[in-house]
């Protein structure tokens, strides 16, 4: 049977330092090896898969490589060894309110973001009063420049945009801390959702208890390794025991 | 469908560059053609007033080089850096890196539409002729030009991925190519001995077009045929190096 979401034996390093004109005269005159003496491994040799209507916790400290296997699900990095295939169109909500100006106001913003992941203006028409109507912004404030809104609002307003793509796999970075109390509740409530429709969540948080809350399965992530990989309460348990 | 879609992007990229740039000052439109007027007077100045190079209505001339000039310019500056300034989009959501790059042209080309009047209007002043035939030939000058600078654009952009200089080289670049180009005098006054290498900038063929256009009337089909061709090679290249360098480009920048 086929995963959705199969990774095998993947390797990923990053380049030390950027590369300048400097670094490239260097590479010239010095052996192709010495420039990968500086890479700078943040995985090691993952390997796990995740089934459809999953939903799947990565749990590490910071730095302990989850942005980078979301970035690898996503493709926006491609990994130096191993394989990793993804059967499915990914919903990246990798951070909020990237693509958003200060500038624009909600409304435009909205337009805007919904447009940067491919969706035309026709149809964020047609979804438009149901984002606003998630966001709970209101006319008034979602007429106005972003700049004046608080965080949280931003926040509001970068999830209910979300809600209105497709997708078959939610890839979720860290960000379900955002807004009140209240704002967080519907968000996990869309999630659930989601996941009742047998849609499929990759989810990296150091918040137990979203991923408690949420995920069935998933693995703990320590310097670019698995170190425990399986059922979610065993991986909690394991990294909770660990820190 | 996904064609339309991302027109509607380049559309609100370009919406959005406009509203920032302009949305808090009265005088928007003043301000999106004080730059290249204000060079005008300068050069004006420099060129025909201290130098006295003798060219027949030097402020039309000028003007025609200049305006194209700075859509040139602003684009390549822009688009060089189109990748780095917005990684964060590259990396975490689904947008199609290029476009970027098609919107910085396309952003500089409104500009450059804002100013048309003006130039019009210069050309009337000075009692040159007007051309019907320019209905046509704008539109194919614009789109030709457009067609220039977006694979420049890609390659620059794709190039700095690797290579972070790059989008410091582009300013040097453009302030000696302006020089190496047409605008401020004319091709004549260039001395034999240089015109074969000074013919390799693709630029100079630009210009002479739109100087031949909006002073004569008509299009030069051999400049047009260069830059065609100069194009169609540069959209290969472009297309080879972005292939290549836009997946390196979330974890290099």
């Amino acid at each position: 049977m086929s995963s959705l979401i199969q990774f095998n034996g993947v390797y990923k390093s990053y380049p030390n330092e950027s590369v300048g004109v400097k670094e490239a005269l260097i590479s010239i005159f010095k052996k192709k090896e010495n420039i990968c003496h500086k890479l700078h491994s943040t995985l090691e040799n993952i390997t796990f898969s995740v089934e459809k209507g999953q939903s799947f916790g990565l749990v590490g400290h910071n730095g302990a490589g989850k942005s980078t296997l979301l970035s690898l699900i996503f493709g926006a990095l491609r990994p130096d060894q191993g394989g990793i295939t993804v059967n499915g169109s990914i919903l990246p909500l990798l951070s909020l309110g990237s693509g958003f100006h200060p500038e624009l106001t909600g409304k435009e913003n909205i337009f805007l973001f919904n447009s940067i992941q491919g969706v035309s203006i026709s149809e964020t028409k047609e979804k438009y009063d149901s984002i606003c109507a998630f966001s709970e912004l209101g006319t008034d404030a979602i007429n106005k420049p972003i700049r004046t809104y608080s965080s949280g609002m931003v926040a509001r307003l970068g999830f209910s945009t979300v809600t209105a793509l497709q997708g078959d796999i939610i890839l979720i970075d860290e960000i379900l801390g955002v807004g009140d109390h209240n704002f967080q509740k519907k968000c996990r409530r869309f999630l659930e959702e989601f996941k009742q429709n047998n849609g499929t969540l990759v989810i990296a948080s150091h918040d137990d208890n979203s991923i408690k809350d949420l995920c069935d399965q998933g693995l703990a992530l320590k310097n670019g390794r698995v170190e425990c990989a399986g059922n979610i309460i065993d991986v909690m348990k394991f990294y909770e025991g660990n820190r | 469908m996904k064609f339309l879609a991302n027109l509607d992007l380049i559309y609100l990229l370009v919406s959005r560059d406009l509203k920032v740039r302009y949305k808090n000052s009265f005088f928007g439109y003043i301000w999106a053609i004080a730059n290249p007027l204000a060079f005008a007077v300068i050069y004006y100045f420099a060129f025909k007033v201290i130098l006295r190079i003798e060219v027949e209505n030097y402020s039309s001339y000028l003007l025609i080089g200049l305006f194209p000039w700075m859509w040139v310019s602003n684009s390549l500056i822009v688009t060089s850096v189109a990748f780095r300034v917005n990684i964060s989009l590259i990396r975490t959501t689904k947008i199609k890196p290029y476009l970027l790059v098609f919107s910085g042209v396309m952003n500089e080309m409104v500009h450059f539409l804002f100013a048309i009047p003006v130039l019009i209007l210069v050309l009337l002043y000075s009692e040159q002729s007007l051309y019907l035939s320019w209905l046509w030939q704008l539109p194919v000058l614009i789109i030709l030009q457009a067609i220039l600078l977006t694979p420049l654009g890609i390659i620059l952009s794709s190039f700095n991925i690797v290579f972070r200089d790059i989008e410091y080289l582009v300013g040097i670049a453009m302030t000696m190519l302006f020089f190496l180009t047409p605008i401020v005098y004319p091709i004549n006054l260039v001395p034999d001995s240089y015109q074969a290498i000074y013919h390799v900038n693709p630029f100079v063929y630009l210009i002479d077009v739109w100087h031949k256009v909006l002073l004569n009337g008509y299009i030069p089909m051999l400049s047009m045929a260069y830059l065609l061709i100069f194009s169609f090679i540069t959209s290969i290249i472009s297309y080879g190096l972005y292939s290549k360098n836009i997946r390196k480009a979330a974890e290099y920048l």
